[in-house]
């Protein structure tokens, strides 16, 4: 038996991102809607910080409620490096990854000397104390009037102004954050991390350093955050604290739980479901005769949640991974072993 | 020559007082046996000599190096492993997965070399496979490979946590009850198994309480009883010894 | 002297709004004990209370019987919540649990919704509104109620854990579940119990807080919040330094908004919380203890 068949699942996934690759390509050639194209933008931001969170949730079992906060950090960051100090775009995008990276530190640190859960909580925190940054220091942040004017994204002095350039733009950066995360699960590292997942004290007697493993888990999605917070703001050019409030986070961990954290394709799931449904219950419910506004999708999204947790916790992918496996020639052995016991 | 030094070991959980002044030593290429009724502190040694919570009182030496107050990482790192008495697979890995994880000392990718896929990873990684490939032929799991660890018969994920414990081929390696749950004839292969490693040069040091086994496999036998040594010696030494015997009576387990 | 009677009246909103929070902080350390869920619906409890009396009582019941009528409602809604949600996932791993209360809160802030509209509503305090002079500060008759009212539920509370059998049933699931499986106590039945409890104690603190800032269907997220950091900081399994804790708090915030600014409130009461954590992760309150693995 060579490696082939055990990297069967990496190369599998490597066809996906090709194939997406592609389908994005194509895609607004054959849907020309300004509109389409708009959520698609969106979708690919939340498929960057979801994917993140598939690594730190899926891999490393680790559950974060302040990733908007990571996001918020790559937004504000590329704001006031671009907008306010006329740095070029990279600039703010690199200030805020090595922000993110000292902040991840800074929690990460505490928070795994202690028990499970109590990330949950650091990170709820320090989502929390970073909002309140952005809404008080005014004078840098500009509060809660928001920070205007910051510069489309410019590189090698190709500026994406359009949002045609820009979806391609960022879904290029999905597709590679796809990939290094494909790579990654796939590797030494990431069978550390699902270790840990597995089991803390097995993984520590064949040597992996928890402590060390889980930050790197941390530092990663922090980073896919906060890359894609830079993006989203040199897109919408406008942005203001509430945009990365605690219920930002959540909304995060909804995309990956729909899309199901064990799949390297549960964020991008998660986000393309997420935020049509969103759409499609903007158009619905004033149908059904409520007026609510966009407070209609907390309890549609709650009553998902919880529904989807209790009966299908491993995700929409999760399941669908499984159903594949049933074709898999490994069904087979499953019965081989039987026959042969008999 | 030792391999690992334990001197006047305590451990106290409270008031329980788990483990009181145990010293034995353990030689290169042997197999010493730790036995005991339940509750006479086994797990507790083991737990301290990996590092999982210090010792109250003592020391453990590993070839000259003071290994006490480490943590259970480093002491891998030093040369030690071992398995679970409640086994501690990684459930939802397939049983290949399991034992490359166990290379993890052996190799050195990082996240950068790994996220961009470097040469160097690609080769580290087809070294891993090959490696935890050759293994699983040793412990004739190869038909599994592929499966979620979690879905084998029990006496084989006690045979995948041995493999994820002796890929690095440590200096010495802790099985914590690994016969547990086997019926006869499994435990007599495991048992085989163990004595070819140790002609290959490997250290064990074993909880059993299979006595027809300890007797069969061990060099050297340590008894525990309410975490004092009560006995220490050869096979034959402690079939005989009256202490051990009335210890064992006195509880209710089957020897 | 006007420092001092800043100081005074500081004091007295904090310790009106912290026995808010120990109310509900007190329900955190039972679910979670008992449990083993960080429940993050708790706060919606207060919610559902608050406007529930505010409902019950301009439908034309008097005020009584309105809140002693809601706190029933609100802990049946407490114990269905436990059936439907909590009993089927127990088996769940942490974080999973802690995601679905949260899915949790948004059905039941979403329910508010529904019946409440989004604009806020308000109760009217339980004896008028005259102020009271105390120590120089003005003092709201509704902050003696809340105070009164809390530590009578607190003192309630810790009559029913060490005086009556269920009590001291429930006690016993806390310390050690195996031994009370063999007394017959059934932790199924407790973590209906604990859960439904937990409720009907955060429905009585948001209906002592609605008189003073009114009640609306997003008030539950913040007030949940602010009771989870006290219950942290008390170390999470110690009512009574949960309750400290939640008085902490509540000085705190009272401070930070009346010396800095009230936009600082909220960040200054997590900053402390992430302190603790990380300072002294078994809780303000604790002595040293060991750890087990
Ligand atoms: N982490 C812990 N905290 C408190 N007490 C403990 C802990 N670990 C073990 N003990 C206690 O120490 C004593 C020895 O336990 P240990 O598990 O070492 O026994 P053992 O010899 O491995 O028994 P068995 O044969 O049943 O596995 C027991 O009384 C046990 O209750
Ligand atoms: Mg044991």
């Amino acid at each position: 038996m060579d490696i082939k068949k055990f990297t069967r699942s990496y190369r599998f996934n490597l066809y996906g991102i090709t194939v997406l690759l592609f389908a994005v390509i194509i895609f607004p050639f054959l849907v020309p809607s300004n509109y389409i194209i708009s959520t698609f933008i969106l979708i690919g931001l939340y498929g960057i910080v979801c994917t993140g969170l598939v690594v730190l949730m899926g891999h490393a079992g680790q559950i974060s409620l302040g990733h908007a906060a990571f996001y918020g950090i790559g937004a504000y960051s590329s704001a006031i490096v671009s907008g306010k100090f006329d740095f070029p775009p990279l600039a703010g995008v690199l200030t805020g990854i090595l922000i993110a990276c000292i902040v991840a530190l800074l929690i990460g640190i505490p928070s795994f000397k202690l028990k499970e859960h109590y990330l949950a909580l650091a990170t709820l925190g320090f989502g929390v104390i970073v909002f309140t940054f952005l809404k008080e220091w005014t004078s840098l942040t500009g509060g809660l009037n928001g920070f205007f004017g910051i510069p489309p994204f410019e590189v090698a002095g190709f500026s994406f102004t359009t949002d045609r350039s820009f979806y391609f733009l960022v879904w290029a950066v999905l597709a590679f954050g796809l990939w290094f995360a494909n790579n990654l699960i796939h590797s030494r590292t990431g069978r550390a991390l699902k270790s840990i997942h597995g089991s803390e004290s097995a993984a520590e007697s064949i040597g992996i350093n928890l402590m060390t493993s889980k930050l790197k888990a941390l530092i990663i999605s922090a980073v896919f955050a906060s890359v894609a917070g830079s993006l989203y703001a040199h897109y919408i050019s406008f942005i203001n604290p509430q945009l990365f409030e605690v219920m930002t986070s959540i909304v995060f961990l909804i995309m990956v739980v729909i899309g199901g954290s064990s799949s390297l394709w549960g964020g991008l799931a998660g986000a393309i479901i997420y935020v049509w449904l969103v759409e499609l219950l903007k158009d619905w419910v004033p149908l059904l005769g409520f007026s609510t506004g966009g407070e209609f999708e907390i309890v549609f999204f709650g009553v998902l949640l919880v529904v989807l947790l209790i009966f299908k916790p491993e995700g929409l992918m999760g399941s669908w991974k499984e159903r594949k496996s049933l074709f898999s020639p490994q069904k087979k052995k499953v019965q081989d072993k039987k026959g042969a016991a008999l | 020559m030792n391999l690992l030094e334990i001197k006047n070991l305590s451990k106290d959980f409270g008031g329980v007082h788990a483990v009181q002044d145990v010293s034995f030593t353990i030689k290169q290429e042997s197999i010493t046996a730790l036995i005991g009724p339940n509750g006479a502190g086994k797990t507790t040694v083991f737990n301290m000599i990996t590092g999982v919570f210090p010792p109250s009182d003592g020391t453990i030496i590993l070839d000259t190096k003071k290994i006490s107050n480490k943590k259970p990482h480093q002491i891998a790192k030093e040369g030690i492993t071992r398995t679970f008495q409640n086994l501690q697979l990684f459930a939802d890995m397939t049983v290949i997965e399991n034992i490359m994880a166990g290379m993890h000392l052996l190799t050195k990718t990082g996240v950068w070399k790994a996220g961009l896929r470097l040469t160097s990873a690609k080769r580290e990684e087809q070294y891993i496979y090959d490696k935890s490939m050759e293994w699983l032929k040793k412990l004739n799991l190869e038909q599994e490979a592929y499966l979620p660890a979690g879905t084998l018969s029990y006496g084989k994920q006690r045979l995948v946590e041995i493999g994820r414990a002796v890929i690095t081929q440590p200096k010495l390696i802790l099985l914590d009850e690994p016969m547990a749950g086997l019926n006869h004839n499994e435990s007599a292969k495991l048992a085989d198994l163990l004595l070819d490693m140790k002609k290959e040069g490997n250290t064990f040091l074993l909880v059993e309480h299979d006595m027809e086994i300890v007797m069969r496999v061990a060099d050297h036998i340590v008894v525990l009883d309410h975490g004092v040594k009560i006995a220490e010696g050869t096979p034959d030494e402690i079939q005989q010894n009256a202490s051990v015997i009335a210890a064992y009576l006195g509880s209710e387990v089957t020897v | 002297m006007e420092s001092l009677s800043q100081l005074m009246q500081l004091l007295f909103s904090g310790l009106t709004i912290g026995s808010i929070y120990a109310l509900i902080a007190i329900g955190f350390v039972i679910t979670y004990n008992i449990t083993g869920v960080l429940n993050f619906a708790q706060g919606e409890f207060a919610m559902l209370g608050a406007l529930l009396t505010i409902s019950l009582s301009s439908a034309g019941l008097p005020l009584y019987l309105a809140v002693i009528l809601a706190i029933l409602i609100v802990m049946l809604v407490g114990g269905f919540f436990e059936r439907a949600a909590i009993y089927p996932a127990r088996k769940s791993s942490v974080a999973t649990l802690i995601i679905i209360t949260i899915g949790i809160s948004f059905v039941f802030r979403g329910a508010a919704i529904f019946i409440w509209g989004t604009q806020p509503h308000s109760l009217t305090p339980f004896s008028g509104n005259s102020p009271i002079r105390i120590f120089e500060a003005v003092l709201l008759p509704q902050s003696l109620w809340a105070v009164g009212i809390s530590l009578a539920a607190l003192a309630g509370m810790y009559y029913f854990f060490n005086k009556t059998y269920t009590g001291k049933a429930v006690t016993a699931c806390v310390m050690n579940r195996f031994a009370a499986q063999l007394m017959g106590i059934k932790p199924e039945k407790m973590s209906f119990l604990s859960i439904s409890l937990s409720a009907g104690l955060g429905a009585l603190a948001g209906i002592i807080i609605a008189p003073i800032s009114g009640a609306s269907y997003q008030m539950g997220l913040m007030l949940g919040m602010k009771a989870f950091i006290a219950a942290v900081i008390g170390g999470l399994t110690n009512a009574p330094a949960a309750v400290l804790g939640a008085f902490l708090i509540g000085i705190i915030e009272a401070f930070s908004e009346g010396y800095l600014s009230s936009g600082y409130k909220d960040a200054v009461s997590f900053a402390v919380l992430l302190l603790v954590l990380f300072f002294m992760p078994n809780g303000l309150f604790s002595k040293k203890s060991g750890k087990r693995v």
